[in-house]
């Protein structure tokens, strides 16, 4: 699946990739890799523009983890993040139900 | 001789080289994730190739980036312009207040006529921010208006120094002369904070 059929999706994708727990950008890549079968298989710098956005928009935070021998940023859903995560999920179900409704019929 | 990893980071900061602070900060989390990805990589000896060929092209990536970080630059601008239109607001306030500015009366309708267009101009550049169009219209309307508001602030300085001349006491220009140093010191924030959204806007469109 191409990266121009995600668009106007990959920030709930995101989010939703994050619901989990803290990651950072290789970590939500994987994440969205193996929960959709690699299916979505992104361009690996096309979660950061998302990452930037989501989180100018307060629905994530980050900070940088020095914990481990690498230095990586680790984004966190805000509560907000959660509150928008669940909103989109209850849109998303109305609409493929819609879609189903119509292609694959009642 | 650099590595695929190093020339791909290279071109990135060169492509961010808008904004220095994002640069930095993309560089490095960008670095990590090609190493990780290179790690996984079951052929080492292209590993670093091909974790750059999954990240991408760079200077796509910090186009988007661009794109991402343009809502935040406009809200700094727009947060700046406001401070701009009030300090320079309180500053010629104050000017026709406590100076005789009857013996000026051309400087203070450049002064009023300045404002009040630029005033104009950032209310149209706001409105066609929230309903979307071109982003250069944006930034020109509020380079137009920031560029009157320096006007204002420079007839109050004129002004002052006209007001001198005239022999007029130096004693109640104090409060005045504070109030065209704040609006300098405000202005210049402004046109730095501009800057930083032409520059973003450029890489936009």
């Amino acid at each position: 699946m191409n990266a121009e059929m995600l668009k106007g999706h990959l920030d709930g994708i995101v989010l939703a990739a994050l619901e989990a727990g803290p990651a950072h950008g290789y970590a939500i890549i994987e994440a969205i890799r193996s929960r959709t079968d690699g299916t979505f298989d992104l361009p690996e710098g096309t979660v950061y523009p998302a990452l930037h956005r989501l989180e100018q928009a307060g629905l994530l935070a980050s900070t940088w983890d020095t914990s481990t021998a690498r230095k990586r940023r680790v984004y966190t859903l805000t509560k907000n993040g959660a509150s928008s995560l669940r909103e989109r999920k209850q849109t998303w179900q109305r609409f493929a139900g819609a879609v189903n409704g119509i292609l694959v019929g009642s | 001789m650099s590595s695929a990893i190093e020339s791909y980071i290279a071109t990135l900061r060169t492509n961010l080289a808008f904004d220095p602070q994002l640069a930095a900060r993309l560089c490095d989390e960008v670095e990590e994730h090609l190493h990780d990805i290179a790690e996984q990589e079951a052929d080492v000896s292209h590993a670093e190739e091909r974790a750059v060929r999954r990240m991408g092209d760079p200077r796509r990536l910090a186009a988007e980036m661009a794109r991402a970080a343009l809502p935040g630059r406009m809200r700094m601008t727009w947060q700046s312009l406001g401070l701009c239109i009030v300090a320079v607001l309180l500053a010629m306030r104050l000017r026709n207040e406590m100076l005789p500015v009857d013996q000026v009366p051309i400087s203070v309708l450049v002064d009023r006529l300045a404002f009040g267009i630029a005033l104009l101009l950032g209310c149209t550049a706001a409105f066609l921010a929230w309903t979307e169009v071109r982003i250069r219209y944006v930034v020109n309307l509020t380079i137009a208006s920031m560029s009157l508001l320096a006007v204002s602030a420079a007839v109050g300085v004129t002004m002052l120094l006209h007001l001198n001349s005239l022999g007029e006491p130096l004693a109640p220009m104090r409060l005045p002369l504070f109030a065209i140093v704040m609006e300098w010191g405000v202005l210049l924030v402004a046109f730095v904070t501009l800057r930083g959204l032409i520059r973003h806007a450029r890489k936009v469109e």
